[in-house]
């Protein structure tokens, strides 16, 4: 029989101890070996480093035109593990909501966080979300730099030791945005935050710093007026070596 | 007088999410309104 690899593993007949040269057929035996191993080599390719010279890790890389090299990869097993975000929680909020406090979610394993909000209803057509950290009331220091759809310079707006960063997140009759990362809130030092502000009639760029060097594991969105309902915040962590 | 202000609060730990009416501490703890972003005159 031929070999059948790469589409699937062969299965060979094996000789006995006694089995006459042609049950099976020794002939045939070699041909179908012969068939297998120069399947394989096609689909290891050529090329001279041999696994014994490849340090841990290393992975197979293909050169073009059939050849292959042990190597290092691109991205190392250790830069793999610690990139990108992790999913921390997720809620929604529930109807007719004044507040949204998620608490629990800050901690030593990240130093770094996201915060998503999307979707949801706005019980009078729009507000501008607050976010405190905890229960800290003041010190909240932050500018809001916006241009109008419409035209015209552009304008800002400040937060000189505030009650909050007022100008978080919004939410519309039906629906909303929040992309905030916040830098720092559990560790004993000034928590910075920013994200981009994305409205109905502006957009612009949000930032500012918290000016005390408490830990928070906490965070509270409040609209500026009305109520709150369907939003869906997720929180993540921005993963760290 | 007012109505209550209902606030969602949810455990990252437990992953619960309850509902219920903010105290009068918590009340007097919000923060004050922002000013809507004006366009420019």
């Amino acid at each position: 029989m031929a070999s059948n690899y790469p589409t699937s593993i062969d299965s060979f007949t094996d000789p006995l101890s006694n089995s006459p040269l042609n049950n099976p057929s020794h002939a045939a035996q070699h041909q179908d070996v012969n068939d297998a191993v120069e399947k394989l080599e096609t689909k290891l390719g050529v090329g001279s480093s041999p696994a014994s010279g490849a340090a841990s890790g290393h992975v197979l890389v293909a050169n073009g035109s059939g050849s292959t090299t042990w190597q290092a990869p691109a991205v190392t097993a250790a830069q793999f593990a610690n990139v990108g975000l992790t999913f921390i929680t997720s809620t929604t909020v529930q109807s007719g909501s004044g507040i949204v406090t998620v608490s629990n979610c800050f901690s030593s394993t990240y130093d770094n966080y996201k915060i998503i909000m999307t979707g949801g209803t706005h019980s009078s057509g729009g507000a501008n979300l607050a976010l405190t950290l905890g229960s800290a009331n003041s010190g909240y220091y932050s500018s809001i730099v916006y241009y109008l759809y419409t035209g015209g310079s552009a304008q800002g707006i400040g937060t000189n030791n505030g009650a909050s960063f007022p100008y978080a997140g919004i939410a519309r009759t039906n629906w909303s945005h929040m992309n905030l990362d916040i830098f720092n809130p559990f560790a004993s030092q000034r928590t910075t935050i920013g994200g981009p502000f994305i409205n109905v009639d502006a957009t612009g760029n949000y930032a500012g710093f918290l000016d005390n060097a408490n830990s928070y594991s906490s965070f509270t969105l409040t609209p500026n007026n009305g109520t709150l309902t369907g939003q869906i915040i997720t929180v993540y962590g921005y993963r760290k070596a | 007088m007012s109505d209550p202000i209902v606030g969602t609060f949810h455990d990252a730990l437990t992953g619960e999410t309850i509902t219920r009416e903010l105290t009068a501490e918590e009340i007097a703890a919000l923060p004050e309104p922002s000013d809507p972003l004006t366009p420019e005159q």
